[in-house]
């Protein structure tokens, strides 16, 4: 007896499946858009998709500018910190987002240094944590966003008119469904935006050129200060809102030990031979540390302490590292969730970045 | 073009508007051959030329291999055909393998080899036509199919886009009589079609991509670091992950062909149900396990020349079987091990006819061990094997259950209670008990789940794509 899926030879039952397709449709239409309609009560707006084919759209480009080019890689600190459009403007540069949310910056640092077209300036947004993690495999997104540009390759996916029209449709539809707000997807909208009790606020704006703005005075404070906090000093399931809960960061926070300064060293050697084949053909590369306030700062001094990481890392490679809150013109500027700008700060802080790092088109 | 992609959508509406516009089965038979090599041609329009050449060499050797009355010159030109299709897919799929051990060979004898950069792209697909291709022409040579087919009716049957990258591999005498004769589908087979069509995606989707991609991924590209519990959920997962991949590819090959009122053959018949070897591979990948055991297995003497040939004969069967999947000697080893456990079958079988196990201990022992040996198929090296193989029985420290573990791990389970039960049902028998709004939720909520599951930034395409 066929226990099979298809009616090869055997006749088809009669049923009406063209009713039950176009009523199924119908029921699926009606709950999409009642999640929009949802979405746009709640004050949602439709924003740009940070997708890994935007992505490579941008890291494409990159190889097509040259000289001119002045390439960001590195995480959501460089994403929330710096404004594409002021950096091209100030800088008279060709600016490329290539940070990933999330991912380090390592696996994007060889793609770039393999690339013999890259030659001009790339700033690598410098976290000691990244670099640990790299020794460990642990890469974030970077790797598979990485992998999925490298299989595209033969396909020429930046000439291929097909492609092209794919990512054309998908990023239409998706920049004008709120279900996809902030690069979220319909599932996790449902799931931390349309379901949960209290009602959650868009406070994070993606821009078409992959730059984002947060805007933290959505957010209630200091409640997600702890919240990233805690998450970052490996915290789970506390209440964040809590009187006594600094306190309980606080006391966790005193007995984090530093990383293992051996495994960092790995990842510090590779790094520096990527540099040293970016600068081989004339490009730069430029190490920026960005700002980080309180809790979150005071964590990452106890675990990627700067004697046995920064300095590490500067000897090794021969590079210094910018570090914003130790350089005057950059130290006053507070994460107000402990890791990221908000979108008020910046233009400031991009503008004073050119300043501190000397690209400026017309040196004031 | 993916089913699962925006513009495979439109293609697709296009190409099904403009056929039942077009007046007359020989416009709507050249509108599908268009848009096949259309389709084809999305992936890179220079090897639509391979494919075109594979087609006119196929087409033509056959008709002289019917129009042949010497029995040798008959064998030579089958020869010819077969050099044409098997030399291509040589060439383009193992070319590099070749050279690659060539090289190694010649380095463990001393010999410095350096061969010139191969850079060839896989030509999408090859594999499957051409294996469709080469069935036509070793069945005109056997006289069992006719050779008189219209070459553009031919050229369909090839390039036919449901089935054209990735199968069923649908042989000639199975699809080429149905384009020869004028007949447009039913509301039913359309209102199937789509069904299919449907649950496929949501196969891939939801089930292949979302559920079982991340588990397998995060454990497979760096096993060191996991242990018992993450190590066998990441196994287990890769099993479900490859079923429901290619599953819900043929799934939805099956429905795009019935809506244009063609039918192929089924392709899965819940396999981890199977109660043997030989019955899993009656339920896996049908159109492929039985091309090879009659364009192969049976040619090399199948089971009519005594035990040693049988043995021989299942063995090869099954390493060329492997090597089909892809230039790698994992593809191989996966390949002999299945070869080996089906002469173990076969041999114990013929000494041991009481059974040791209940029916459900038999599915579960088949499971495992055919779980456990996806491991060399998903690897790259074998040192990635032995990594995976060790962390399966490190109990040295208990990983901790992550969400999309235990949905990994219930959804596994869940299948193979489902192929249990589905084991001698059919999904149609199953879907007519369901009443309409039964039916109704099961649609909406196949559709709903696409949606949730849609914009995540995974990008797998359909694993057999590569084969």
């Amino acid at each position: 007896m066929h226990s099979s899926t298809s009616n090869f030879d055997h006749p088809l039952p009669d049923s009406s499946w063209i009713k039950i397709l176009a009523y199924g449709l119908c029921t699926f239409i009606a709950i999409a858009t009642m999640m929009e309609a949802d979405l746009a009560h709640l004050g949602y707006q439709a924003t740009a998709v940070d997708s890994v084919e935007k992505w490579g759209s941008e890291r494409d480009r990159a190889s097509t500018i040259g000289k001119n080019a002045l390439i960001w890689t590195g995480a959501s600190r460089g994403q929330l910190g710096i404004d594409i459009a002021l950096l091209r403007k100030k800088t008279g540069l060709e600016p490329i987002q290539l940070a990933i949310d999330g991912g380090s910056f390592v696996p994007v640092l060889k793609d770039l240094a393999d690339d013999p077209k890259i030659t001009g300036t790339v700033i690598v947004d410098y976290q000691a944590e990244y670099l640990y993690k790299f020794a460990l495999h642990e890469y974030g997104p970077s790797e598979q966003w990485e992998h999925y540009y490298a299989s595209q390759q033969p396909l020429h996916r930046s000439d291929n008119l097909l492609l092209r029209f794919e990512d054309g449709i998908s990023e239409t539809l998706h920049e004008h469904l709120l279900s996809y707000a902030d690069s979220s997807n319909p599932f996790l909208t449902l799931r931390y935006r349309i379901f949960p009790q209290t009602a959650s606020r868009q406070y994070v704006v993606t821009n078409a050129d992959r730059s984002r703005m947060a805007d933290y005075g959505k957010l209630s404070m200091p409640t997600t200060y702890y919240r990233r906090a805690a998450s970052y000093i490996g915290i789970k399931d506390e209440n964040a809102s809590a009187k006594d809960f600094e306190q309980r960061l606080r006391a966790k926070l005193a007995t984090l030990q530093p990383r293992d300064g051996v495994t960092f060293l790995e990842s510090v050697e590779y790094t520096k031979q990527l540099i040293d084949k970016i600068e081989a053909r004339g490009g730069k590369v430029i190490f920026v540390e960005m700002p980080v306030s309180g809790l979150i700062a005071e964590a990452e001094e106890r675990l990627y302490p700067r004697a046995q990481f920064l300095e590490v890392f500067e000897r090794i490679t021969g590079k210094t590292v910018l570090v914003s809150n130790e350089t005057p013109m950059l130290k006053d500027f507070i994460c107000p969730d402990g890791s990221h700008l908000d979108m008020r700060d910046r233009s400031q802080f991009t503008a004073k970045l050119i300043d501190a790092l000397g690209l400026a088109k017309h040196p004031q | 073009m993916l089913f699962n992609s925006y513009s495979f959508f439109i293609f697709f509406i296009v190409v099904y508007g403009l056929f039942w516009l077009l007046p007359g089965w020989p416009a709507k038979k050249i509108l599908l051959l268009i848009a096949s090599y259309f389709f084809y041609a999305a992936w890179n329009p220079l090897y639509v030329l391979i494919l075109l050449a594979s087609t006119i060499i196929d087409w033509w050797l056959a008709r002289v291999i019917a129009g042949a009355e010497d029995a040798v010159k008959r064998k030579l030109l089958l020869i010819g055909s077969l050099t044409c299709n098997l030399g291509l897919l040589g060439y383009f799929k193992y070319g590099h393998f070749l050279l690659e051990n060539f090289q190694a060979w010649c380095s463990a004898f001393g010999i410095h080899y350096q061969p010139l950069p191969f850079d060839i792209v896989l030509p999408i697909g090859i594999s499957f036509y051409t294996f469709a291709s080469l069935s036509y022409t070793v069945d005109v040579y056997r006289k069992e199919i006719k050779s008189d087919w219209k070459f553009t009716d031919y050229a369909l049957f090839v390039s036919f886009f449901p089935h054209l990258v990735a199968g069923p591999i649908v042989r000639a005498s199975v699809l080429l009589p149905q384009i020869e004769k004028p007949k447009l589908p039913s509301i039913n087979q359309i209102g199937w079609g789509f069904v299919f069509l449907c649950l496929g995606l949501v196969s891939k989707v939801v089930m292949a991509d979302t559920v079982f991609t991340p588990v397998v991924d995060r454990v497979f590209t760096a096993p060191e670091k996991f242990c018992f519990v993450d190590a066998w959920i990441a196994v287990l997962s890769f099993s479900g992950q490859i079923y429901y991949d290619f599953s819900g590819y043929s799934l939805c090959a099956i429905g795009l062909a019935l809506s244009f009122g063609f039918y192929f053959p089924d392709n899965f018949r819940y396999p981890y149900a199977a109660k043997s070897f030989s019955d899993f591979w009656r339920r896996w990948h049908i159109s492929l396990s039985s091309w090879l055991r009659d364009y192969l297995y049976i040619p090399l003497g199948g089971n009519r020349h005594g035990e040693a040939r049988t043995y021989l004969s299942l063995m090869l069967t099954m390493l060329i079987g492997g090597l089909w999947h892809g230039a790698s000697w994992m593809f191989v080893l996966w390949g002999g091990m299945h070869g080996l456990y089906l002469a173990l079958e076969r041999k114990l079988q013929s000494v041991r006819q009481s059974p040791i196990l209940s029916d459900t201990g038999k599915r579960l022992c088949i499971f495992i061990v055919i779980t456990v040996t996806w491991i060399p198929f998903r690897c790259n090296t074998l040192q990635q094997t032995w990594s995976i193989m060790r962390s399966l029985f490190d109990v040295s420290a208990i990983d901790a259950f992550t969400p999309n573990s235990i949905v990994a791990l219930a959804a596994i389970f869940s299948t193979l209670i489902w192929h249990s039960y589905m084991r001698q049902r059919r999904l149609e028998n199953v879907l007519a008990t369901v009443n309409q709004i039964g039916k109704v939720a099961v649609i909406s909520s196949s559709l709903c789940a696409l949606y949730l599951c849609s914009g995540s930034n995974n990008t797998n395409a359909f694993i057999y794509f590569q084969f």
